[in-house]
């Protein structure tokens, strides 16, 4: 089950609007971080269930900060939510063991799919 | 709003805007990338509010160069207007016309026809970056944009002046700027968009249109 979120995004925003468009029928927790690097140091304390993931950040980009959490736990259910949609990009992060990539501006239907499907991987139920 | 201060944008809107402009320079880079089969590496947008008499000094001090490039100039005109600039090294023009056409057709070139070539070459590249993230931005506003052609101005920004008919020298302007990269390949260039406070409600009422949209409001 699903009950830590964190976002982690350079634009306020772009995190207000995933946080609104999150449904509002579990009392799920947030975290923010504002760019890749303490996205990673939340990622550490915070142990959340699932991470949505900008790319273009300051200080740590999104792929780094990826493979950071990826290093950190193999089983990470991490979201990308970038604009930058080349296709490269996407096969980037996914082989880098993103669970989904979605592309910016996202939709609400489009989140809360994908919070389904970190749903379903976390209880073991889908697969990468 | 009086578009006489420098706080023309509350930082939200300053941040929405950027955002805007992020997603459009996605969509961009997918299409150059499309063309020349090379993958590019976005930067984080810079957005700032200047006088047109701070613009080309802010230019300047951006590209970190003031001599050996190649600026690519076009305008664009709907409810959001203004001017953007192309920036590229003369060394960058000459890879990026590599990478286009081979090092072969140039063998068969004099020296004039493959300046002209350069010229034509950087000129097209800025027509579809320009052309990709406006539009997208224009699409992501609800406004609809129309084009001149994209003008090669040679290599400098000084003694550019920007048309006063649409940057008054008591107003300010919105100065977006981003980098990009292309991956295994010593090519960066950079974009500016410079748009117009004309229409500065109209602008405020599409950005905070499109965060009510996106469920940012």
């Amino acid at each position: 089950m699903i009950k830590k979120i964190l976002i982690v995004d350079d634009s306020i925003v772009a995190r207000m609007g995933l946080k609104k468009a999150i449904p509002k029928d579990m009392p799920y927790e947030f975290y923010e971080a504002s760019d890749g690097a303490s996205g990673v140091e939340q990622f550490k304390t915070v142990a959340p269930d699932v991470v949505f993931l900008d790319l273009t950040m300051p200080v740590m980009t999104g792929f780094q900060a990826l493979d950071e959490i990826m290093k950190i736990d193999k089983n990470a259910a991490v979201i990308v939510v970038t604009a930058d949609i080349q296709k490269k990009t996407m096969d980037r992060v996914l082989e880098a063991g993103a669970l989904l990539v979605i592309s910016k501006p996202p939709s609400q239907e489009e989140i809360r799919s994908s919070l389904e499907k970190a749903g379903k991987f976390k209880e073991g139920v889908m697969k990468r | 709003m009086n578009p006489g201060h420098r706080d023309i944008l509350t930082e939200l809107e300053k941040d929405a805007f950027k955002e805007i402009i992020n997603i459009a320079f996605g969509k961009a880079a997918a299409s150059l990338a499309d063309i020349i089969g090379l993958y590019v590496i976005l930067s984080v947008p810079k957005i700032e509010i200047l006088q047109p008499g701070e613009i080309q000094q802010f230019i300047e001090r951006e590209i970190n160069e003031t001599k050996g490039l190649n600026i690519i100039e076009q305008y664009y005109i709907g409810k959001i207007r203004g001017a953007a600039f192309l920036v590229l090294s003369y060394e960058n023009s000459k890879l990026l016309l590599s990478l286009l056409d081979g090092a072969e057709q140039q063998e068969s070139l004099n020296f004039s026809s493959i300046a002209m070539l350069e010229q034509e070459t950087v000129t097209e590249i800025g027509n579809i970056i320009i052309g990709a993230c406006v539009s997208k931005t224009a699409e992501l506003l609800k406004d609809f944009v129309t084009y001149t052609p994209p003008r090669f101005i040679g290599g400098k920004f000084s003694g550019y002046d920007l048309p006063q008919k649409l940057f008054d020298k008591e107003t300010y302007a919105i100065v977006l700027k981003t980098l990009f990269q292309f991956e295994n390949k010593d090519i960066s260039g950079h974009l500016f968009l410079i748009n117009s406070v004309e229409s500065l409600d109209w602008l405020k009422k599409a950005i905070h249109d499109y965060m009510k949209h996106y469920g940012y409001e």
